[in-house]
C-alpha cells in the first residue's frame, strides 16, 4: 500500500526540513519545499522499499528542488572566505546561533555539503553518489566548508551567551 | 620537513580529522591519526573543534520545528481524488445555498426566491458539470461559486498552488458569455454541452499549456486517470514557479 511504503516520512519531515533550511537560508520557504516535495514522494509510482534507500531518496528529492531554487533564485551575495587556524579557534564560540548565522554567509555549495554530511547524516558515499562526484572530492569538501564555517563563525559578532557555555 | 611538505601534511591532517569526526575512517587509520593526536595538541585541539562544531550543526537539525503534515490526500489514485473533490464542491455548494437560505436573507418570501434561484441554477445544466483535479499539479481546489451572469447561471471554481499560483475554471451551460476579466492567460473549450474556460493567474504560459490538456482530458467522459495525473505531474515540475 502507498502509505506503508511512506511510513518513514512523518520522522524524516524535521530533518528534511532543517536540511532544506540549512541549504535555502530560508525558514519559511524550507517549510513550504519539504511540504511540495513530500507531496510529489507520495504521489510517485516507484518508491524505495528499505529504509535507508527511502532516506536517501527523499533527501534528494528536497536536495534537488532547493537546487533548483538556488539556481533560480541567484541572489546570494558572497562575502569574503576566511580560513582560520584550527588549533587557535575559540571553541566558546561554536554554538547553535553562532553556528545558522555563519551558514548563511556561506556559498550554497558549502551549505549543501554540510548540510548532506551533518543534518541529513549522508556517509561520504552516499553523499558522493547525490552529488554524483568522486568519495575524495566530499572529503576535501567538507573539510573546507567546515573550515570556512569556523571562519564565518569567527567573523560574526554574534557571541553565545556565558550561561548557554555552561551547561555544556 | 620544508614548508611545502608540512603544508601538505597539514591538508591531509584536516582531512583525516574530520573524516574521524564523521565515522569514516578505517580502523588502521582511525589509529594512524589518534597516534598523530597524541603526539601533537594542535591536531587533537583542531579535532576537538571540529567535533563541536558538528554536534552544533547536528543540533539545529534536531531543534527544527515542524509544523508539516503529510498531505494524504496524494496518497489516493487519480479517480478517488477526483470523487473527493466533486464531492467536495457539491457539498461545498450545498453548504452556500443553505447558509445563504438559513441565515442571510431576512424575509421569508426572499428565501423561498432564493432558493428556487438556486434549484433553477443547478437544474439549468444539461449535464453535470466536471470541477477538475489539480492536486498533482500543486493546485488545491479552493472553492465553489454559483454565479448568474447575462448569459446564464455560471459555476466557478478557484484553484490556489503554494507560490502564488491561481486558476480560475467558469463552466457555463451552451456558449460562454463575455471574457472573465483579468487573468495573464486563458483557454475555452466545449465537452459536450458545457462550455469550459480555464484562467491562469501569473502562471507561466508552459505549465498553463500541460493543464488546460489536463483539464480538458478531465472534462471528458472518456477520461483516463493515469494519464492526467502524469500529464498534470509534468505540469509542476516542467515549469518554474508561478510569479503572480
Amino acid at each position: 500500500m502507498a502509505t506503508d511504503r511512506h511510513g518513514n516520512l512523518t520522522a524524516l519531515l524535521p530533518r528534511l526540513v532543517a536540511f532544506a533550511r540549512t541549504i535555502l537560508g530560508d525558514a519559511d520557504f524550507a517549510r513550504d519545499l519539504v511540504q511540495e516535495a513530500a507531496t510529489r514522494a507520495l504521489a510517485a509510482q516507484r518508491v524505495p522499499d528499505d529504509p535507508p534507500a527511502y532516506r536517501a531518496w527523499m533527501f534528494r528529492i528536497v536536495r534537488n528542488a532547493a537546487v533548483d531554487e538556488l539556481r533560480r533564485n541567484r541572489n546570494f551575495v558572497s562575502v569574503d572566505e576566511i580560513l582560520p587556524d584550527l588549533w587557535r579557534f575559540d571553541d566558546a564560540c561554536i554554538a547553535k546561533i553562532t553556528v545558522e548565522q555563519g551558514l548563511t554567509s556561506l556559498a550554497p555549495a558549502h551549505r549543501e555539503i554540510i548540510a548532506l554530511i551533518d543534518i541529513a547524516g549522508f556517509s561520504y558515499s552516499e553523499a558522493a553518489e547525490c552529488l554524483d562526484v568522486p568519495v575524495g572530492t566530499i572529503m576535501s569538501r567538507i573539510a573546507r566548508a567546515r573550515q570556512l564555517l569556523l571562519g564565518a563563525i569567527e567573523a560574526s559578532t554574534v557571541r553565545p551567551l556565558q550561561s548557554n557555555q555552561s551547561r555544556r | 620537513m620544508n614548508d611545502e611538505e608540512n603544508s601538505k601534511q597539514h591538508d591531509r591532517d584536516l582531512l583525516r580529522i574530520n573524516a574521524l569526526v564523521d565515522g569514516e575512517l578505517l580502523p588502521a587509520e582511525r589509529a594512524q591519526i589518534a597516534a598523530r593526536m597524541a603526539a601533537d595538541r594542535n591536531l587533537a585541539r583542531s579535532h576537538a573543534t571540529l567535533a563541536r562544531l558538528k554536534a552544533s550543526v547536528m543540533e539545529i537539525a534536531e531543534d527544527a520545528p515542524c509544523t508539516l503534515s503529510i498531505p494524504k490526500v496524494a496518497v489516493l489514485r487519480p479517480r478517488q481524488r477526483l470523487a473527493i473533490r466533486l464531492t467536495a464542491a457539491a457539498a461545498l455548494v450545498l453548504a452556500v445555498s443553505s447558509a445563504a437560505w438559513t441565515f442571510m436573507l431576512p424575509a421569508r418570501q426572499q428565501a423561498v426566491r432564493e432558493q428556487k434561484e438556486h434549484a433553477i441554477t443547478l437544474a439549468a445544466f444539461p449535464v453535470r458539470p466536471v470541477v477538475p483535479d489539480f492536486a498533482s499539479a500543486g493546485l488545491i481546489l479552493q472553492g465553489v461559486d454559483l454565479r448568474r451572469p447575462a448569459g446564464g447561471p455560471m459555476l466557478v471554481a478557484i484553484y490556489a498552488g503554494p507560490r502564488g499560483c491561481r486558476l480560475e475554471l467558469r463552466v457555463q451551460a451552451g456558449d460562454l458569455a463575455a471574457e472573465a476579466p483579468g487573468g495573464s492567460s486563458r483557454h475555452r473549450w466545449k465537452a459536450g454541452e458545457l462550455s469550459y474556460e480555464l484562467l491562469a493567474f501569473g502562471m507561466p504560459e508552459t505549465r498553463f499549456a500541460i493543464i488546460v490538456g489536463a483539464a480538458e482530458r478531465q472534462t471528458r467522459i472518456d477520461m483516463d486517470p493515469d494519464a492526467i495525473e502524469r500529464q498534470l505531474r509534468e505540469a509542476r515540475v516542467a515549469a518554474p514557479p508561478c510569479v503572480g
